[in-house]
């Protein structure tokens, strides 16, 4: 007969994943390049650039506006990306990735993820992927919206 | 003359749905619609092959990953471009993962310009 799980092998799972993610970022020293800006930065590579406003990827996070402008302005600090003014709409602006934000991108973090999980068996590793796209889609999805807003502050 | 390439559009969005089969017709492309996961497995079999997919990744009460599978089992490899506009319960980040994951090889947050579109049939047509 088919063994269940019990709750103590759940929660000592999910403890080990998320040391596993906090592990991730090695520093959260205010100097370092934090979670939700590394998200921005990602955004930027891959999303054509006139969807790189505010706006849409504050919907893409799904965040408000507020967190996203700050963690802009942030990255705009250190010349990892750079605003213009939208021609035909001065009132909004488009990001773009700077040549630094680029180079930076060169160390995102969860390119050492990958590299770990890499090491394991290809099985593991489908494994993996598949329990983490069932947790999401059949358990109730990824937009709460409080938890979000604290970890992007 | 070569023949079109055949897209497959699936959206369950009726005004999207016809505003991008209009636009990527125009561009010349041979586009069979699908409205949900069931019209567009049918399509898969009815049609010998088709040389993209634009596949709507949140349909009404499901995911397209079932469509994605379908069109995974033909053998060869064909490209989608999954589109989404994010729901209540799931973010957009989390779509892209997802959609990544099945397979996807652009994808889209909706609204997109129709520069956007073509750029990633393009791409994705040579890739």
């Amino acid at each position: 007969m088919e063994q269940g799980v019990d709750d103590k092998q759940l929660i000592a799972s999910i403890i080990l994943l998320e040391r596993f993610v906090r592990d991730i970022y090695p520093s959260r020293e205010s100097s370092a390049i934090q979670p939700l800006q590394w998200s921005i930065l990602r955004y930027l590579a891959r999303m054509p650039a006139d969807q790189c406003e505010v706006r849409f990827i504050a919907k893409f996070l799904g965040l408000t506006r507020a967190p996203v402008t700050r963690a802009v302005a942030k990255l705009e600090s250190r010349t990892l990306v750079c605003q213009r003014s939208n021609a035909d709409d001065a009132r909004t602006k488009t990001i773009y990735l700077t040549a630094s934000g680029k180079t930076a991108l060169e160390y995102d973090p969860v390119i050492d993820a990958v590299a770990r999980v890499r090491t394991l068996p290809v099985d593991t590793q489908r494994a993996f992927i598949n329990s983490v796209r069932s947790i999401v889609l059949e358990t109730g999805g990824t937009n709460n919206d409080q938890s979000k807003e604290d970890i992007a502050r | 003359m070569t023949n079109p390439k055949r897209i497959l559009l699936v959206e369950d969005d009726a005004a999207v749905r016809d505003i991008i089969k209009e636009f990527l017709t125009s561009q010349g492309f041979d586009v069979i619609e699908a409205d949900n996961v069931d019209t567009a497995i049918a399509a898969i079999s009815a049609h010998a092959s088709f040389d993209l997919a634009v596949i709507d990744f949140l349909l009404e009460d499901t995911t397209a990953i079932s469509i994605m599978d379908a069109l995974a089992s033909q053998g060869t490899r064909i490209p989608v471009i999954a589109i989404s506009g994010g729901n209540e319960t799931i973010d957009m980040e989390a779509i892209q993962a997802i959609s990544d994951i099945s397979g996807a090889v652009t994808f889209l947050q909706k609204p997109f310009a129709k520069e956007a579109l073509i750029d990633a049939v393009t791409a994705a047509l040579h890739a």
